[in-house]
């Protein structure tokens, strides 16, 4: 088949992915990020890969099924799970990979195919219906008595709240979904907004806390598991560079992360070194998303200080965990923190500006990259 | 000069039609593919409640207003600019006194959290 | 038609032809340095990443990714503002053209080197308020919506800082057009007479394109941003255009503070271009190493430290002018 010049020209680009992370899946998904055939993508309108990680529990599969439905054509979802595949409905193009198989080759043959045509896109999950059913009833076709009722075009507008100094503004409601890549696995925020300013937040709920069963974590492959804790901060530390607008310093972070040997230790000083240079990196962090002992509730716990101090320490124990001897897995030493510690976040991000609210939550290092933790009952 | 601008224009209009062109390049790329559920606004994974359009809270707004004092106060820098040099230490003497009184505003402006994100 | 507009018309023509050949040069000029920006946004990636300077693949990404973005499928949402979403990226590089046709390539070579080339070049600049605004606004998503607001507090910052520079190096010249800017920096060039205005000037330049440090808009915190609903041709069209914004820039600083065409043994056009390019690769340095900016910090800081500091330039101009 005569393949055109655009389209070999387009499979020769990085695959865009958009990695959509499950249970234990973080670390696995961070393994990837270093590799230049791959591109992590921010919206899932830019991919042509989902790339499923990881186990999803039953209440979150809507909103995996309306990512995968946002994803633009041409597009194949990968599923990457340490158990034998899911068979999804609906999705006869679904690769299922499991543990030892290369995950890059198989991503960008995915891409690849996709674009020379080989591989059909895939279809809907979710049905093609609007929103909600609308009649247009006003006169400029709005439903309902005037401009407040109904829902024009399947939804309704935002209704006036009181703001302040008399002003009658609109918030926005709106659920920041499960799989965004500022927000730890499974985290829902339940926010208003008025303007950029989360007026409101609650947390959505977090099945994977509740001990719904998960199936076994993605088999990260460890050739030096007592390196495990040191990979998973400098991970951590490289997604805080992501996020704010050094994707070159996170790849670079992301594949020391990778290659990490017992004498990296010199690698590990010149990043911590560079990164007490940065004036932007430090000015966005600093005096942002404070917790205090009191809120919470232990004075050694790990997420003290604020946003500055919480990335700085991170990278100090990773220079400070590849030079002493391992000391066990890390279940029985410091206390990490999980995902029951978010209870802390509405709060915390309660009339905190946008960018504020989210250098906080990446801020917050949970469960940091052990997979097995995220199966144990909440404290 | 009138050449210039028309120059000018032409340009312009030219550049905007090509990236037009662009930007609907295969837009009948399957209207069957522009499903309502692909449509759904991006915010990881659910729906939104509301439209995105509403009264928002734009927390600069005092900011803008001292913006359009200076906007103001650039409409008389730009003859200054073309004269400076003629006039000499004059022009120079009353732009100060004009930058300061402006800078006296900015201050207040400052003092009074105008540039604070409300 | 009578006699009288066909004749003026005929007299208007032969300086129609210099004028043809200054919009195609501008035109592939700008479509030349978008690609040579995005070649060194990858060299420059590549380096600060630590993966190297892969040569071979370097000079054909660009390509590469355009293609990919032309093979992917347009997007919709829910209840856009179809036509103001379509214009967006249209108006925001048709702007940049305005923008760069102040600038002379060589002496007398410009598609509209006015006498108030400045204040064109301040016009252009203002009105990308409105196009990324709408970039924004029309798609009617949340985040996008976020993204708009952003840029219009950070663009407003900044607009005073980039006025009070040019009319800083419009001084020595007497005169607001950018061809007398160029011209007056036969002696010397403006970034050593006046060395506040280009460090200031490159922040105007990042922050109107929205590149680096100043990529509010199309941020990641708001999964794009700005740029989270659209996709394939749509997205090639919005990346292209913010690309030739911040050429454009990079053009407009080479001008009046490196001299322009200024330059003894290559001929004029070439001059502008490699200072250009130098500008360039400044701004994807900084692009790289220097993290996001956040909004209310930063526009705390436009005013309280960067319009002081064009207030000094601005005034040890005036004295050295003097």
């Amino acid at each position: 088949m005569a393949v055109s010049r655009l389209a070999r020209l387009a499979a020769q680009a990085p695959a865009p992915v958009y990695a959509a992370v499950g249970a234990g899946a973080q670390a696995a998904v961070d393994g990837l990020r270093a590799d230049s055939r791959l591109r992590f993508v921010h919206s899932p309108r830019h991919a042509t890969v989902l790339l499923v990680a990881g186990a999803v529990p039953a209440p979150f599969m809507p909103p995996l099924a309306r990512v995968h439905d946002q994803l633009s054509h041409p597009r194949t979802t990968v599923w990457w799970t340490g158990e034998d595949p899911v068979t999804i409905a609906g999705l006869p193009t679904l690769t299922c990979l499991s543990a030892g198989d290369d995950v890059v080759a198989r991503l960008t043959d995915a891409h690849r195919d996709l674009v020379y045509g080989d591989r059909a896109t895939e279809e809907d999950l979710l049905p093609d219906v609007p929103p909600n059913e609308w009649r247009g009833v006003g006169e400029n076709g709005q439903g309902g008595d005037g401009m407040m009722g109904g829902v024009p075009y399947g939804r309704p507008m935002a209704m006036t709240a009181d703001d302040r100094d008399g002003l009658a503004l609109d918030p926005l409601s709106l659920t920041l979904g499960p799989f965004l890549e500022w927000l730890p696995p499974g985290l829902e925020l339940h926010v208003t907004l008025q303007g950029d300013v989360l007026t409101h937040v609650e947390l959505g709920q977090n099945p994977w806390l509740q001990g719904a069963p998960l199936g076994a974590p993605v088999n990260i492959d460890e050739p030096l598991p007592h390196l495990q804790r040191t990979r998973a901060k400098l991970r951590y530390v490289a997604r805080v560079l992501d996020l704010h607008g050094l994707p070159a310093l996170a790849h670079r972070t992301y594949a020391l992360a990778n290659t990490l040997t017992p004498e990296s230790g010199a690698q590990i000083g010149r990043l911590q070194h560079r990164l007490h240079r940065t004036t932007a990196l430090r000015w966005s962090t600093k005096d942002v998303g404070h917790l205090s002992s009191q809120m919470l509730g232990s004075p050694g716990h790990p997420w003290n200080g604020d946003a500055m101090v919480r990335w700085q320490r991170a990278i100090e124990d990773a220079r400070n965990l590849i030079t002493e001897p391992d000391q066990g897995p890390g279940q029985n030493s410091d206390p990490s923190p999980d995902a029951a510690d978010l209870a802390v976040l509405p709060a915390l991000l309660t009339g905190m500006e946008f960018a504020e609210a989210v250098t906080t939550v990446v801020s917050l290092e949970v469960a940091p990259g052990l997979p097995s933790r995220l199966t144990r009952a909440p404290r | 000069m009138l050449t210039a601008f028309a120059a000018a224009f032409g340009a312009t209009v030219g550049m905007a039609v090509a990236v037009l062109a662009l930007r609907l390049y295969r837009a009948d790329y399957d209207p069957a593919m522009l499903t309502w559920s692909r449509a759904v606004p991006i915010l990881g994974g659910r729906e939104p409640d509301t439209h995105a359009w509403s009264r928002y809270h734009a927390r600069y707004l005092p900011m803008t207003i001292v913006l359009i004092a200076f906007e103001m106060e650039m409409m008389f820098m730009y003859p200054w600019a073309v004269v400076f040099v003629e006039v000499g230490a004059k022009a120079f003497i009353e732009m100060g006194v004009f930058l300061l009184i402006l800078s006296i505003g900015v201050l207040y402006a400052w003092r009074e959290r105008v540039f604070a994100w409300q | 038609m009578t006699g009288a507009p066909m004749a003026a018309m005929a007299a208007m023509a032969p300086a129609f032809a210099t004028q043809w050949w200054a919009i195609v040069a501008a035109w592939g000029g700008l479509a030349f340095g978008v690609y040579v920006l995005a070649v060194l946004d990858e060299l420059s990636f590549g380096v600060v990443a630590g993966s190297g300077l892969r040569w071979r693949d370097t000079w054909r990404m660009p390509a590469r990714r355009a293609a990919l973005a032309l093979s992917q499928s347009p997007s919709r949402t829910e209840r856009p503002d179809q036509l103001l979403w379509i214009l967006a990226p249209a108006a925001y590089a048709g702007l940049a053209v305005l923008a760069l046709s102040t600038i002379p390539f060589a002496p007398g070579f410009a598609v509209a080197d006015v006498r108030t080339g400045i204040v064109v070049f301040g016009a252009a600049e203002a009105l990308t308020f409105v196009a990324v605004y709408l970039h924004g606004w029309s798609s009617n998503s949340a985040l996008s919506l976020v993204g708009a607001y952003r840029f219009v507090a950070q663009g407003l910052s900044f607009m005073l800082v980039s006025m009070f520079v040019l009319i800083a190096v419009a001084l020595p010249a007497e005169s607001l057009s950018v061809g007398q800017i160029v011209e007056s920096q036969h002696e010397t060039w403006n970034v050593i007479r006046q060395p506040l205005g280009l460090p200031l000037f490159l922040i105007v330049g990042l922050g109107a394109a929205f590149w680096g440090p100043m990529n509010l808009p199309d941020s990641p915190d708001l999964a794009g941003g700005t740029a989270a609903e659209i996709s394939g041709p749509m997205y090639l069209a919005w990346a292209f255009a913010r690309r030739c914004m911040l050429v454009t820039y990079a053009a407009m600083s080479a001008s009046v503070f490196l001299g322009g065409y200024l330059g003894p043994v290559l001929p004029g056009p070439v001059w502008l271009g490699l200072k250009s390019v130098l500008v360039m690769g400044l701004y994807v340095t900084i692009g790289h190493l220097v993290g996001r900016f956040r909004v209310d910090r930063f526009m705390t800081h436009a005013w309280m430290v960067l319009l002081p500091l064009s207030f000094g330039a601005l005034i040890l101009a005036g004295v050295v002018a003097l």
